[in-house]
This record gives structure tokens, C-alpha cells and sequence, in this order.
């Protein structure tokens, strides 16, 4: 990163870059790094390795270290430490991992920059996202694993893992060949949560599908308009707990949308086409989302907020992620959090807040995104969830045997960690997983953990080197505009179509612009 | 006839060895940190180039420049492969980089046209009322310059809110209302206009500091010549601080071509022209689009371009820059009235002649 | 002279910047139809200031100013209908030569041709013509004073002030300009007031010389007279270049002796010196008696309480007025008459205040006048002294009680002038100018001299009398060593004598025709 400066007058920090190593195009040679898109490394005899196997045929490890680079940065980047921490112990004298953390945004181009310009600093190791793993992928930034895991002898095999994510992690090299690019470690995406208490005591239960979703908010805002609209809120209001009815004329809103959120955008703009029936891509990896699906599926949306013949509006849009206060006050009943989240709301809701001891169980469900956002529930789609997974991948600039050998057992070894790493929200890609007593049994599972969705059911979305230009979920572009364009006062003269139309050129448009 | 060299060097290096001793650290950083990525940035934009892979580097002569120049719409190719577009024709899109280029440079431009007289005749007012040594004008001095001295990131957080689009926002609770500050074209100006008038302080001081040297027998001059306030203005002031007001408007005028911070902290670029998707957003600038283009995606391979789009935005900087050595160049008196005087009274001694 | 019309005149005027710090003390001053009256005296000594409250760049504090007979104390200075020269010439940097000249008229509205006529007649004038493009800057000294002066003088006022026109031009200019501005003036029949600190050029170039110092005026007249008569101490050393010899003699019946030389005046001297120091002691005594008497303190005690009628009519102010009576009918002194104005019924609490404060400023306007008036002498003995740096400048507070220095310098004025009226011979200064020293073969003072600086034409040459050092002018091409022995001679007319305490001259009988 300390290569990407801040842009200064006259084009001076594009040159920086071209000091760098590589050459000045024209002015220095380019020879040095001609050869680096040639096929990795074919040949594992053991004659010309640095790697040795002990009597057991294990490898052996001395004193290896490897640098690790993270995405996973806040409280799930805490618990990936703490099991770094125990690998660094468990593997004391044989490898030791350093971790260091990189934002989502800099990632990119922070790795392509040490791998490319600054190897010495690049690190061996890294944990990214897998629905964007084919952008780096492309670049001839990481290496294929199959190697590697063959020189670790680690227990791998395809069958262990759900297929539905780890067949998007075997990418096509330039010659055309597959091979697997991310070790699978999780996937994850954002939930529902809801204000059971509320949903139960004003007679409703709490819903599976979008039209039970769609139903209970209607309910409710009707019966607030009507003074009916019975609410708890938290203790810090209300030492008592007790039940108060809305004064009729009161305007509920219970969908709340932080529009701002990318992990709502994902949800709500990516995963909402997707249960209808849209495709994300296309085979080149270009935007395929404007189809008649995702118009109708907006439409709806748009009515819920700007509804017509005498309905009630029933979603609330801010800029802000701070919705929890008016989610306690009973203002907001469903709104979309990440799941990394969760232990902190089930403490305040626990105890401070003043539910008392499982409070938590008893006024907030957590709904997992299946079926939510089908317009029709049957269709083989509509149980979808577009998620982000977690993968380690391995940097070309790693070429003796052993560092190679070593990531793979730093990979499958956090790859099993999923006790541990579920509390950060990630469910965990091993199949073996769900069927141990250890996870099944932890309390955190219990009351959370299952909650979170089925493995079966995620998706990256449809695989593209193109990712953020197709999703536009940091650039306010794609369907992530159409999102906010749903629902802006500014658009409203706009028809749903043409927002898509518009939105699809302009993604396209970006895309040419690299060619 | 001996040349004398050896002594010539010894002489001038003993005269100039301790400054070029004390030059050295900023020339090789100069050089380093200017000149080279000058010209091997001059140089990038005539190739295709992409850090991301090397060997892909090949000359494009001046594609780079006529791309975003003058090239509004883009067939999309993808992989060699034409895309067709719902007709069956292959598919044509708007060039983003040409309308991004375009527009945030008249943004850029149409902003500058507010700001920088107001960032020159604010602290120019403020100077003179300070002139007038009021009580307390220490305190106002430090008060006006203070705010200049904090960065941009900290006082536009603090913008941000102050100016928020929710009813939370302090303005918003505290008028009761629901603007959109920063969600609306000219408002979203309007809060970034505010935020840069936090960095009149720097003029301030070169204008007050110039007001001083303004003599007073000429404002006493003109007095006797009955001038009044507004001419003395005209007349006295304005020419007195001729060199601080133009250096303060080549300043402060380069600043905001230059103007990143400001909207990258309350509007990150927006809001979007929802009328012309393929704009940019309305409080783009010139550099917001180019740091974009930097750090927006993981695309490598657009160096080439990028680089071009610097060159000519330097250039244009620079051609601006460059005016003020034109206009504060020292005006030659001629001699017309010099031929009108000759003239004058020869035709009088002609006529009394007669 | 009475006849001609006058200009501007000034009654009693006063420039206070703050309570203490007076720049100007009552002028009264009448500056005639075609004068050319040059103010001239110390830097500091209230002269530009004058200049500039006539000009109407300063507040007029207290007084009253006249222009063309109009009241002008409120007028802005357009509104006088008056041209000035600054002393940095004050051209405007961005407009050529022609324009500058131009400027006021432009500023009127002056049609373009007009404008055309009277720039192109000053520049003919001032020979400006071919530099009529020329920006200041491009400029030389000597050329930027001719522009400032055109610029006054396509004005066609009837009163042209200057700042110190010449002292940023090199000596020689300066004397070309000095009587360039003389023939000018002459031409347009202006009036002029004319600020300088350079005795020289008030000389030479007025019809009427205004010295001051200290912001009062101290002689008003022709530079012959203020050459040939200087009224006291300052005028006489600030005029004539080299100063006069100032030393300190006696006056005897014999005649006037200075150190060893006598200069026999058949007692003349001692006769008006006499006379002199009498009416002084008069003078002095009276205004210690009053200084002293307990009218004052009970007057002020009645001006700062006697706003309440309570008081007044309370014990204190009854008894403070009685006291002030008693001290009032208990002398026939002249100088506390304005306190009787406190005594009549009702008490008028803010005309006492005024007639109080006039009586103080009586007071001590005796030892201010009285310094400034001696006070060429005084700066040289105060710039011997070294200064001393003050790391941090506090606020200046109010030296001590001015009545107290009053109070012993008019004790020692008493003093003086009683000593000196018992002794056999007066003692004064006596003053003489180095260009009425003449040189003899026989008789007069035998002196050896000290040093000698030729000139040229003359030479000046030093040489010790008494107790300080005094100059003597020679005239010719002779030349002096160092160590000469050379008898002098003074002509007993050629004399000035010197009140030491008031600094006045004191002229005998025959000096005054």
C-alpha cells in the first residue's frame, strides 16, 4: 500500500508506481518479469524439493514462517487471532504464522501491488473473499493449490466440502484448466432479526416466506395506525416491561433497510433477484441481472415504501447502521444485521436492557434469508442465499516447497477451527462439521449458530472477474443503485426498468473501459 | 592566454559548496519524488500499461488521450468478442472516463468560480475590518486563522454531522426539518462550499499582512483628492495589495482545481445524476475521478490512461498557474501622452505663431 | 500686512493623541494670501501635525480652525478645497505619470479634455513631458516630488501644504527643488504651508518662518527676524547653520564676560538682565504663592465632590468654599482671579471643573514653556546619557505629580533669580554666532585652537572659552593649524544674552531698534 500514494498534481504518484521494479514502459526493460505468467512449478519430485518427509511420511517443518494477511478484521479478526494463537503453539519450532490484517478495501490492490512490485513484502498467505477470488485470480496473483496440498499431505478431498461454494473456487488458468484457488474456510451472510415478542403478542407468527414477511409487517403498521399496535419497549424506557398499546394515528414502520450497508445490499439487492430467478452472470462473467425478475422483484419492493390504494408503507430506509436503539424501543421490527453482530445484541438483550436471562430467546428470532425475498416460493431458487465465503489462497510469490506445504496445514488446520469460528458469524464449509457433537452441542450454536441458514442454500452469486463492477456494492453502481434508486424521492419519476436498463449499461460501459 | 579553470571551480565550489550541501536533501527529493514520476508519467500515458502485469505493455501513441477526450461512446468487446446488444448489433455504451473527465472537470471549474472569490473577498473584508484595530482584533485575528489549521478529515467528520440527511443531524433536529444536505446537488455544493471556507484563514493572514503595507499617505492622498470609500477601494487598496491578492487567487484558485478532500469526506462524490446515469456523480472533481480511477477496483491496467488524464489536467493547472506570470508581469509605460504633450504645444506655439 | 486676507488661521488649537501625551499646545497661528510659511523645528515637535489637522488628516482636539474663513474643524479634507505633498510623494504605484497628475481631477469628473489641458500645462510646468507614461517606479526621486507637485497644482487650490517634500531627495536635488517649489508657488500665486525639520530650507525658501518645539510655538516672524532676533534659547540654536555658540558668562556693570573673554558694553547688559530677572522673580513667585496656597486644593476638592448637592451643603463643602473664600480675599494675586468664578451662587460644578483646569494649565504650561524654550540645550545634555534597555516595556505609568516638579522648579527659578539679582554681575548665558567672531592682530581674546576644519571659502575653527567649547567662522583662504595661537574679538552688539531658567533672550537697549 505505501506504493499506491495519495494522488498528487501532474500525474506524480502514477509514476511513483513506475519506478517501481517492472520498469518505466519504454524507458528501462520490462525483461524481469516477463516469465511470471508461466505455469507454476509442475514437478514435485522430491529430488530437486526443500521439503522432507519424516519416517511417518509427514513433512517436516523447521522453524517456517509464514506471513498471513486477513480480511476478517473487528470482533470475528479477535477470534481468528486467538486461533492463530493455538496453531502458533500447537506448531511451536515447525511454523509459526504472523497475522496481519488488511481492510476489505485496500485489499486488492495492496496484494497485487507487494506480489507484483514489492515481493519481498508480499505475504504467503491470505484469506479473502471467495466471490472475488476470480478478480485477483485473473491478475496471475495466487497459485493453484492442488500442488501444495499434495506436498502437505493433508486429508483433502472434494467430497468434504459443500459443493454449491467450493466448485466457485476451482477457476480456469490462462491455459484453460481448472484448478482450485481458495481453500474453503466458511461462508456467511447477513440474517433477519425480528422482535418475536412483539410479532406474537399482536397475533402474528413469526414468517418463513415473503408472503407471511410481507403480511406481518402490513399487519402491524395497520394495527399502529388503528391504535391497536400493542409494544414492549427494553427497560431503559420501560423498568417494567410492561405492554403498551400505540396511540392510533402512530405511523410503524417495520422493515428497516440501512441503504448505506453493504451486507443489506447484498441481502436485499443481490440475494432478493436471486430467490426470483435471476441469473448474476453471464459466461464471460458479464452482468446478467436485468431480466423481468429483478424489475418485478424492485416493483414490489417500491410499492412497500410508496404504496398504492390505501395500504400502509411498511419499510423505513436510513443512511445510518445505528437502527438497534429503535429495534429495543419496538419502532423497527425486522431489520437485516450482519451475524457477527448477534453476540453483542444477545448480551445487551440478555441483561442490560432488561429482558433478564434469555431475553434474547424470548424477544428476537433470527431468520435466516431463505424464501424470504420469492415472490414464489416453490421455485428451485427461492431458497437462495447470496452470501461471501472465506477461502486461503496461496501468492505466486511463494516458491519453495515447504512454505507451500506449510500454508496448507495452516489452511486446514483453521478450516476445522468451526467451533471457534461459527461465534464470528461463519458457517463452516467442511460437511463433517455439521455432524459434530462439539458444534452441535456448543451454546452459542444452540441459540445462534442454527439460525444462520443452510450451507445447501448459498450461492456466491454466479463467479466473475468482474465483481465489483457487476454487484457495484463500494461503488454505489449495478444493482446496488437500482437498490437505492428504488427507493430515492429524486427517482420516482423513473420506471424500475429503466433504472435496471440504466444501471446494467453503465456496469457495462465500466467493464469495456478495462478492455 | 591560461584558462584559469581549476581556480574558477575552486572558487565557485568554495563559494557554493555549503549551499549545495544544504540543497542536496530537497534536490535529490525533487528529483525523486518529482521529476522522475514527471517524466516517466509524460511518458506512461502513450503506452498501455498495467502494474498488474508487466509484459503487457505496448505503445498506444496518443489512444490514451483521444480515449477519454473525445470518445463519448465505447463498443463493449469483451475478450475479443463483440457484445450484442437486445437489436443483435454489436453493443455501444457511454465512454464512463470521457463523461467522468468532462463533467467533473466543469464541476470542478463552475465551483471554482464561487469559492475562490469568495475565499479571496471574505478574508479581504474580514483584513480590513481588522484594520481598523478593534477591540479585541487579536482574538478575532486567531479566531479567523484558527479554523485553517484543522484538517479536513477531522472538521468534515464533524460536517458530517452537523449536515447529516437524517433528522438526527444537528442542523436537521435543530430546524426540526428533513433536508437532504448532502443528498441534494446544489446543497451537497453548498456543504462542501462551507467546508472550504474553513480554509480562508491562510488568505486572511497574506491579505492583512498586505493591507498593512498598504502606506497610509496614500489612503490620506487620496482623502485630499476627495476620493470616497469605494474609490479608495478601487484606487488605493486593491493596487496596494496587487501582488498578495494575486497570489492569493493563483493559490487558492489551483487549490480547488486541486479539490479532493472536501467532498471525498461529506459526499464521497455523490449524489448521482439521476438524469444522466452516465455522469458522474455531481460533486465529482477532477482528482476525486482520477483517485477513483486509482483506487476503485481492483483494474490494473488502466495506468496508461490515468496518467494521460493527469497530464492534461496538469496542463490545464498549469497553463492557469502560468497566467500569473503574464498578469503580474510589469506593465511599460509607452509614450502617448508623451506624443500627445509634444504635439499639444507645438500646435499652440503653431497657433500663437499665427 | 494686516490687510491681506488670512487663509487659515488657527485659535488656541491642541492635538491630544491621550490625556498626557499633548503634540500640539495652543497654537495660535494666521497664515496669509500668498505666504509661503514654513513650519519648521525638531522631528517631533508638533509641526506635521499642525500641518495635518489643517490638512484635515487629524482630529482638531480643542481649539478653533479657520480656512478661508470658514470654521473647518469638521470639514473633510476635500471639503477644504486644499492640495498636498507628502513627503513620500504618495503616487499611486498603478497609474502612469499623466494619470497621477490627472487623479483628483478624474475623482471631480473632469471632462477628458479638460483633464488633458491642466495635466499637459503642469507637466510643461514641472517639465514632466516625456515622462508622462512612466509609472512611479520608473521614476526618479526627483521626478516622483515634480509628479506629487503636479498633482497638487492642476488642483488650482488656493493653499498648497508640504510634508517634508524634499528630505527623501539626495543634498544636491534637494536644493535645485527648493527653489524650483519657490518660482512655482510664485507662479500660481498660492499660498503655501510648508512642513521641514531642515532650518536651511526654511531660510531660504520662506516668507515667513513658524519655529516649534515641543508643540508650542516658539518665534513667528521673517527669517531675518528669526535669524537677527531669535527670541530665546532654541530659536537662536536651531537657526543658522553652524548653530550658534551658546556659553555661560556674566553680565557685569563693565560689561558681559565669557570665561576669560570680556567684551565691555558700558553695563548695558547688566541693566536689561536686571530688569529681566526681576520681573521674572515677580512672575515666578506669584505662581509659587498660588501654587501654594490653599485656594487650589480646596477649589479641587470642590470640583470633585461638588457635583452633590448634598455635600455642597454639607459640612465639608461649606467649609471648603469658605476656606477658598478666605484664601481668595486674603491676597491680591492676579493668577488664582479664574477661582472666583467658584464663588458665585449657585456652584456651577462643571464651570468650576473648567476654570480649574484652566488655572492648572496655567500653571504649568510656566515650566513647559519654559523648557521647551531652553530645551536645545536640554537634548544635549540628555542624549549624553546612555539608554538603558528595558527587557519588558510595562505600561507607562504617570510620572509623579507634574505640580511637584512645578513646585521645585519654581522654588529654584525664586532662588535663581534672587542669587542672581544680589550678586555684582548677573550670571547668563551669553550667545554668539561662529560667523560674528573676528579675527585681530592685536588685543581681544587670545585663545589656541583646538581644531581646525577648512571648507574651502572658510574655515571653522574650534577653540575653548570658559568652560565649554565655541566655534568661530573664518571667511578666507587662510589657513589655521591645530595648537594656533589667535587673538578674537566679539562686537559687544553681536551678543545674546539668555534668561538660563526661561531660556528668553534678553535684548539690551540698543540691540532693539
Amino acid at each position: 500500500m505505501k506504493k499506491m500514494p495519495f494522488l498528487l498534481l501532474s500525474g506524480a504518484a502514477l509514476a511513483l508506481a513506475a519506478c517501481q521494479p517492472g520498469g518505466v514502459p519504454g524507458l528501462g526493460s520490462s525483461s524481469s518479469h516477463e516469465n511470471h505468467s508461466e505455469a507454476p512449478a509442475s514437478s514435485s519430485e522430491e529430488s530437486d524439493s526443500d521439503l522432507t518427509y519424516d519416517a511417518d511420511g509427514n513433512p517436516v517443518f523447521e522453524n517456517v514462517e509464514l506471513d498471513f494477511w486477513s480480511i476478517s478484521i473487528g470482533s470475528d479478526g479477535l477470534i481468528q487471532q486467538d486461533i492463530v494463537d493455538k496453531f502458533n503453539e500447537e506448531y511451536a519450532g515447525k511454523i509459526h504464522v504472523n497475522r496481519a490484517e488488511r481492510r476489505h478495501d485496500e485489499f486488492s490492490s495492496a496484494i497485487v501491488n507487494t506480489v507484483i512490485n514489492d515481493p519481498e513484502e508480499a505475504p504467503d498467505i491470505v484469506q479473502g473473499h471467495g466471490e472475488r477470488l476470480r478478480e485477483l485470480q485473473s491478475q496471475g496473483i495466487y497459485l493453484p493449490l492442488e500442488e501444495a496440498i499434495e506436498l502437505s499431505r493433508i486429508d483433502f478431498s472434494r467430497e468434504d466440502f459443500y459443493a454449491n461454494i467450493l466448485d466457485d473456487l476451482y477457476l480456469q488458468d490462462d491455459a484453460g484448466n481448472e484448478h482450485l484457488y481458495g481453500f474453503p474456510l466458511d461462508v456467511h451472510s447477513n440474517v433477519i432479526i425480528a422482535r418475536k415478542d412483539i410479532i406474537e403478542k399482536n397475533g402474528f407468527e413469526v414468517p418463513t416466506n415473503f408472503e407471511e414477511f410481507i403480511a406481518v409487517c402490513q399487519g402491524l403498521a395497520d394495527m399502529a395506525y388503528e391504535g391497536k399496535y400493542q409494544y414492549r419497549p427494553t427497560a431503559q424506557t420501560n423498568p417494567d416491561l410492561e405492554w403498551l398499546t400505540a396511540p392510533s394515528g402512530t405511523e410503524l414502520f417495520p422493515w428497516f433497510m440501512s441503504i448505506e450497508a453493504l451486507d443489506d445490499a447484498l441481502s436485499y439487492a443481490i440475494t432478493g433477484p436471486v430467490q426470483n430467478g435471476t441469473k448474476m452472470v453471464d459466461d464471460r462473467g458479464l452482468p446478467a441481472w436485468n431480466t423481468q425478475e429483478t424489475i418485478d422483484y424492485f416493483e414490489q419492493l417500491r410499492t412497500y415504501m410508496y404504496p398504492t390504494g390505501g395500504k400502509r408503507p411498511i419499510i423505513k430506509t436510513a443512511a445510518a447502521y445505528d437502527f438497534i436503539s429503535d429495534f429495543y424501543q419496538g419502532n423497527y421490527i425486522f431489520c437485516s444485521t450482519g451475524p457477527w453482530n448477534l453476540q453483542g445484541y444477545k448480551t445487551i438483550f440478555d441483561s442490560a436492557i432488561g429482558l433478564g436471562d434469555g431475553g434474547f430467546a424470548e424477544g428476537v428470532a433470527i431468520i435466516p434469508l431463505s424464501n424470504l425475498f420469492a415472490m414464489d416460493e416453490t421455485s428451485p431458487t427461492a431458497s437462495s442465499i447470496v452470501g461471501t465465503s472465506h477461502a486461503f489462497s496461496l501468492t505466486r510469490t511463494v516458491e519453495s516447497d515447504t512454505k507451500k506445504a506449510a500454508c496448507m496445514v495452516f489452511a486446514d488446520y483453521m478450516s476445522r477451527q468451526y467451533v471457534d469460528w461459527i461465534k464470528g458469524g461463519h458457517l463452516p464449509m467442511r460437511k463433517a462439521a455439521m455432524e459434530d457433537e462439539a458444534l452441535l452441542n456448543d451454546p452459542f450454536y444452540l441459540e445462534v449458530g442454527q439460525y444462520l441458514g443452510k450451507q445447501e442454500n448459498f450461492t456466491l452469486g454466479g463467479i466473475t472477474e468482474y465483481y465489483s463492477e457487476v454487484y457495484g456494492l463500494e461503488m454505489n453502481q449495478g444493482l446496488n443503485e437500482v437498490w437505492h434508486q428504488t427507493f430515492n424521492t429524486q427517482t420516482q419519476g423513473k420506471s424500475i426498468a429503466d433504472i435496471v436498463d440504466e444501471q446494467y449499461r453503465n456496469s457495462i460501459s465500466i467493464i469495456a473501459s478495462y478492455q | 592566454m591560461q584558462s584559469h579553470l581549476k581556480e574558477k571551480i575552486a572558487y565557485y565550489l568554495k563559494g557554493y559548496s555549503v549551499a549545495l550541501l544544504l540543497l542536496l536533501p530537497f534536490l535529490v527529493s525533487f528529483v525523486m519524488f518529482f521529476v522522475v514520476p514527471f517524466v516517466s508519467g509524460i511518458n506512461m500515458s502513450f503506452f498501455h500499461y498495467n502494474i498488474a502485469d508487466p509484459s503487457d505493455t505496448y505503445f498506444v501513441g496518443l489512444d490514451n488521450y483521444s480515449y477519454f477526450l473525445f470518445t463519448p461512446e465505447i463498443p463493449v468487446v469483451i475478450g475479443g468478442e463483440p457484445l450484442l446488444g437486445p437489436d443483435g448489433e454489436p453493443m455501444m455504451v457511454a465512454n464512463t472516463a470521457f463523461y467522468s473527465f468532462w463533467y467533473s472537470l466543469l464541476y470542478t471549474f463552475l465551483f471554482a468560480l464561487v469559492i475562490v472569490p469568495v475565499s479571496i473577498f471574505l478574508p479581504l473584508f474580514l483584513a480590513s475590518l481588522l484594520k481598523k484595530r478593534p477591540y479585541g482584533y487579536r482574538l478575532f485575528r486567531s479566531l479567523i486563522f484558527i479554523p485553517s489549521i484543522f484538517a479536513v478529515s477531522a472538521t468534515g467528520a464533524a460536517f458530517v454531522y452537523i449536515f447529516s440527511n437524517s433528522e438526527d443531524g444537528f442542523i436537521n433536529s435543530l430546524l426540526g426539518t428533513r433536508i437532504e444536505w448532502l443528498n441534494t446537488p446544489l446543497s451537497a455544493w453548498f456543504v462542501i462550499f462551507l467546508l472550504c471556507l474553513y480554509g480562508i484563514g491562510a488568505n486572511f493572514i497574506i491579505l492583512a499582512a498586505g493591507l498593512e503595507n498598504v502606506p497610509r499617505s496614500l489612503y490620506e492622498s487620496s482623502l485630499i483628492d476627495g476620493c470616497n470609500s469605494f474609490q479608495k477601494l478601487i484606487y488605493v487598496t486593491l493596487p496596494g495589495i496587487k501582488y498578495q491578492l494575486s497570489l492569493c487567487f493563483f493559490t487558492t484558485l489551483i487549490g480547488y482545481m486541486n479539490l479532493y478532500g472536501q467532498n471525498r469526506v461529506l459526499t464521497m462524490g455523490g449524489p448521482s445524476d439521476f438524469a444522466h446515469p452516465e455522469r458522474p456523480g455531481v460533486t465529482h472533481t477532477v482528482i476525486y475521478v482520477i483517485q477513483d480511477y486509482l483506487t476503485g477496483s481492483g483494474k490494473f491496467s488502466l495506468m496508461g490512461r490515468i496518467s494521460a488524464i493527469c497530464i492534461v489536467f496538469g496542463l490545464i493547472v498549469g497553463g492557469l498557474a502560468s497566467l500569473r506570470l503574464f498578469l503580474d508581469r510589469e506593465k511599460k509605460g509607452g509614450n502617448r501622452h508623451a506624443n500627445e504633450f509634444k504635439a499639444y504645444f507645438e500646435a499652440k506655439k503653431a497657433a500663437e505663431g499665427r | 500686512m494686516e490687510k491681506r486676507k488670512a487663509i487659515v488661521s488657527l485659535k488656541g488649537v491642541s492635538k491630544a493623541y491621550s490625556r498626557n501625551a499633548k503634540a500640539v499646545k495652543k497654537i495660535d497661528l494666521d497664515v496669509y494670501e500668498g505666504d509661503f510659511l514654513v513650519l519648521v523645528g525638531p522631528s517631533g515637535c508638533g509641526k506635521s501635525t499642525t500641518l495635518r489637522m489643517i490638512a484635515g488628516l487629524e482630529d482638531v482636539t480643542e481649539g478653533e480652525l479657520y480656512i478661508d474663513g470658514k470654521f473647518a474643524n469638521y470639514l473633510s479634507p476635500r471639503e477644504r478645497n486644499l492640495a498636498m505633498v507628502f513627503q513620500n510623494y504618495a503616487l499611486y504605484p498603478q497609474l502612469n505619470v499623466y494619470d497621477n497628475i490627472g487623479f483628483s481631477l478624474r475623482i471631480k469628473g473632469a471632462k477628458k479634455e479638460e483633464i488633458k489641458e491642466k495635466v499637459f500645462e503642469a507637466a510643461r510646468l514641472l517639465s514632466l513631458g516625456p515622462y508622462l507614461d512612466r509609472y512611479p517606479r520608473e521614476l526618479s526621486g526627483g521626478q516622483m516630488q515634480r509628479v506629487a507637485l503636479g498633482r497638487a497644482i492642476v488642483k488650482e487650490c488656493p493653499l498648497y501644504l508640504m510634508d517634508e517634500p524634499l528630505s527623501n531627495l539626495d543634498a544636491k536635488l534637494r536644493v535645485q527643488m527648493r527653489s524650483e517649489i519657490v518660482r512655482l508657488m510664485h507662479e500660481l500665486k498660492g499660498t503655501a504651508i510648508y512642513v521641514t525639520h531642515d532650518q536651511t530650507e526654511a531660510m531660504t525658501m520662506a516668507s515667513r518662518i513658524v519655529v516649534m518645539n515641543e508643540g508650542y510655538v516658539q518665534q513667528e516672524g521673517t527669517p531675518d527676524e528669526v535669524y537677527g532676533h531669535p527670541l530665546n534659547l532654541f530659536v537662536a540654536t536651531f537657526i543658522g547653520n553652524p548653530p550658534m555658540n551658546v556659553v555661560k558668562g556674566e553680565a557685569g556693570p563693565e560689561g558681559i564676560s565669557i570665561g576669560e573673554m570680556e567684551v565691555p558694553d558700558g553695563g548695558s547688559g547688566l541693566k536689561s538682565v536686571r530688569a529681566f530677572y526681576e520681573a521674572r522673580l515677580l512672575k515666578a513667585k506669584d505662581l509659587l504663592a498660588a501654587l501654594l496656597s490653599p485656594a487650589l486644593p480646596a477649589a479641587r476638592l470642590l470640583v470633585k465632590k461638588g457635583k452633590s448637592r448634598k455635600w455642597l451643603e454639607g459640612e465639608e463643602g461649606k467649609a471648603a468654599l469658605s476656606a477658598l473664600r478666605e484664601a481668595l480675599s486674603s491676597g491680591e494675586n492676579g493668577v488664582l482671579s479664574p477661582l472666583r468664578r467658584l464663588l458665585e451662587e449657585p456652584f456651577d460644578q462643571k464651570a468650576a471643573a473648567e476654570s480649574v483646569t484652566a488655572l492648572e494649565e496655567n500653571l504649568l504650561s510656566y515650566q513647559e514653556a519654559a523648557l521647551s524654550a531652553r530645551s536645545y540645550l536640554r537634548h544635549e545634555q540628555e542624549e549624553a546619557k546612555p539608554r538603558k534597555r528595558k527587557l519588558l516595556r510595562l505600561p507607562r505609568k504617570e510620572e509623579g505629580d507634574p505640580f511637584l516638579s512645578l513646585r521645585s522648579f519654581l522654588e529654584e527659578a525664586v532662588s535663581f533669580y534672587t542669587e542672581a539679582l544680589e550678586q555684582e554681575k548677573a550670571p547668563a548665558y551669553v550667545g554668539f554666532r561662529p560667523e560674528d567672531v573676528r579675527l585681530v592682530s592685536s588685543g581681544g581674546h587670545k585663545a589656541r585652537l583646538d581644531l581646525v576644519e577648512p571648507l574651502g571659502s572658510s574655515s571653522y575653527l574650534h577653540f575653548p572659552l570658559g568652560e565649554s567649547d565655541a566655534l568661530a567662522l573664518l571667511v578666507g583662504k587662510k589657513r589655521y593649524q591645530e595648537g594656533d595661537d589667535v587673538r578674537l574679538e566679539i562686537a559687544s552688539d553681536d551678543l545674546y544674552l539668555f534668561d538660563p531658567v526661561s531660556g528668553q533672550a534678553i535684548y539690551r537697549k540698543e540691540q532693539i531698534q
